[in-house]
């Protein structure tokens, strides 16, 4: 009976404990549903195409017609009213998947498919923890081409003022300026069509600029233009050499996120550099869709520490075994490291096995 | 050796019931905190001042198919004809001010680790590759305006818009 109490004893005490760990969790999740929060996403996923959970695709023929619903919610613990719209999509700078603001058009190939959606509703009112189905229909244009267009429902909640100093002058200084922020929230969520037809995928690198120089050293940027009619994220090298291109002074290796059909956007290479002075050639080669893009010989004069971007110097740089190596290089440096992960948890894995064993064999040899 | 069960039997049933007050169903949202700059004393020369802000939180549980957070802005305006071009904001989060509240351990990574000048475009900041940032993560991000030499005196607002966005 003593025992008995002493296990519950114990149970009781881990369970409390346990509750106490929630409970100090808890109220970050309180603390941020007392604000405002909300989303937007598709009620139903299709069989085979794991995106759908998370955003709408189709794949439809031109000209057709058709509904479906999204499914607003009010996560937070105050009522809110939301915009919502539909919005062409584009890609933001550093590439992903974006959407025009409200009523704006985007530039790329899926410029004004905003207006393929007819949304039932402008605007929602939600009280706390509610959610409401809007349906929406979609007309594809007849005339449309091939390739994937990318729209996007948006929710919007009434701009936040949230400086305090925001509109308060200062009567005792006339000399002072004051800064505030308004914060304009936005949840979207894709709707890709794909069009049926010829998929092309291309992409030119059309420049490198210097973004930023400062104490942590220069910075460049990319600006690059998906001119197929898909969309994909690429992966390549920024390579640094010296003017004669024959030493190869830094490569640094990029992944860039997703680049919409038709839209030119910059991508920051995502480590800055420091550069001694003198004359270099900047180059980038990227990998999409089993494809390269090259863009080389780009010179850079560097002078009391500040890069100068030249313009095209040298063409031909690399062959293509060179640019071969470059990936190779890479592949074969990630699977080394799988190979020494997988090292390390063979050993601990003999380790742990071992103590097993030994402890085992001791406790058979006291019994 | 019954003992030992009971006891392991309520450790599984209060993780369990931990588990229960700590995951949920959420809408895809990003909550941001008020970002304030101080005073400028107008001098004639330009000016660098550096932005506050407390730790703004993306909630991305129940969403494993990636998403990413965009930010744009406009000029800041005295309403009174007086103008500072964005380009003198600049923006950064740096990949050790993400940090996980809950859910997936793996930290979405940020884009914008250097501070870049902001624009009437949007420029990805954090994202989370598909598969990967399904839970809920506070980030600090910095902002630094330099107050042109030419600026007027008054109150000068700007607005940003942030967007959490699923897609391809």
């Amino acid at each position: 009976m003593i025992k008995m109490s002493r296990s519950f004893r114990k149970v009781n005490f881990v369970i409390v404990l346990t509750l106490l760990m929630a409970l100090t969790i808890i109220p970050v999740a309180a603390q941020s549903s007392a604000n405002i929060s909300f989303g937007i996403r598709p009620t139903k996923a299709i069989e085979g195409q794991e995106e759908t959970f998370s955003y709408f695709s189709y794949h439809l023929s031109p000209g057709t017609v058709f509904n479906d619903e999204a499914l607003v919610m009010n996560d937070g613990d105050e009522a809110i009213i939301l915009k919502i719209y539909a919005a062409d999509g584009m890609t933001p700078q550093n590439g992903g998947t974006g959407f025009s603001k409200a009523g704006e058009l985007s530039s790329g190939m899926s410029r004004g498919t905003q207006g393929w959606i007819t949304l039932s509703a402008t605007e929602v009112t939600l009280s706390p923890g509610e959610e409401r189905l809007i349906p929406f229909q979609v007309s594809i244009p007849a005339d449309i081409g091939a390739g994937q267009y990318v729209a996007g429902l948006v929710v919007e909640a009434l701009p936040d003022e949230q400086s305090s100093g925001l509109g308060v002058g200062n009567s005792e200084n006339p000399d002072e300026a004051q800064f505030a922020v308004k914060v304009v929230r936005r949840v979207g969520v894709a709707v890709v069509f794909d069009i049926p037809g010829e998929q092309i995928a291309g992409l030119e690198i059309k420049d490198i600029s210097l973004a930023q120089q400062d104490d942590d050293g220069a910075t460049f940027a990319i600006e690059l233009k998906n001119t197929g009619n898909i969309f994909f994220q690429t992966q390549g090298f920024f390579i640094v050499t010296d003017r004669d291109a024959e030493r190869v002074i830094t490569t640094t290796p990029l992944d860039f996120d997703t680049i919409l059909p038709g839209d030119t956007i910059s991508f920051f290479v995502p480590r800055s550099a420091r550069f001694a002075d003198g004359k270099y050639l900047l180059s980038i080669v990227l990998e999409y869709e089993g494809k390269r893009a090259i863009l080389e010989g780009i010179g850079m004069n560097i002078k009391d520490g500040q890069p100068q971007i030249e313009g095209q110097i040298l063409d031909n740089l690399f062959t293509a075994e060179d640019i071969e190596v470059f990936f190779a290089k890479e592949e074969k440096g990630s699977s080394f490291n799988w190979l020494v992960i997988a090292g390390i948890s063979f050993l601990l894995a003999l380790g742990v096995g071992g103590f097993v064993f030994w402890a085992g064999g001791k406790k058979e040899n006291t019994a | 050796m019954k003992e030992k069960r009971s006891v392991y039997l309520g450790i599984l049933t209060a993780i369990f019931a931990a588990s229960l007050f700590i995951t949920h169903s959420a809408a895809l949202s990003i909550t941001t905190s008020a970002v304030s700059f101080p005073a400028v004393s107008l001098n004639g020369q330009d000016q660098v001042v550096l932005g506050s802000t407390s730790a703004w939180q993306a909630d991305a549980a129940g969403e494993s198919g990636g998403w990413n957070a965009t930010i744009s802005a406009t000029n800041f305006t005295n309403g009174f004809g007086g103008s500072i071009y964005i380009s003198n904001l600049e923006f950064r989060l740096a990949d050790a001010n993400i940090t996980l509240v809950s859910g997936d351990p793996t930290l979405p990574s940020t884009s914008q680790a250097n501070y870049a000048s902001l624009s009437e475009s949007a420029l990805k900041f954090i994202s989370a590759a598909s598969g990967t940032g399904d839970g809920i993560y506070d980030f600090l991000p910095e902002f630094r305006l330099t107050v042109p030499a030419e600026t007027y005196t008054g109150n000068y607002t700007s607005t940003l818009t942030i967007t959490m966005s699923t897609g391809p």
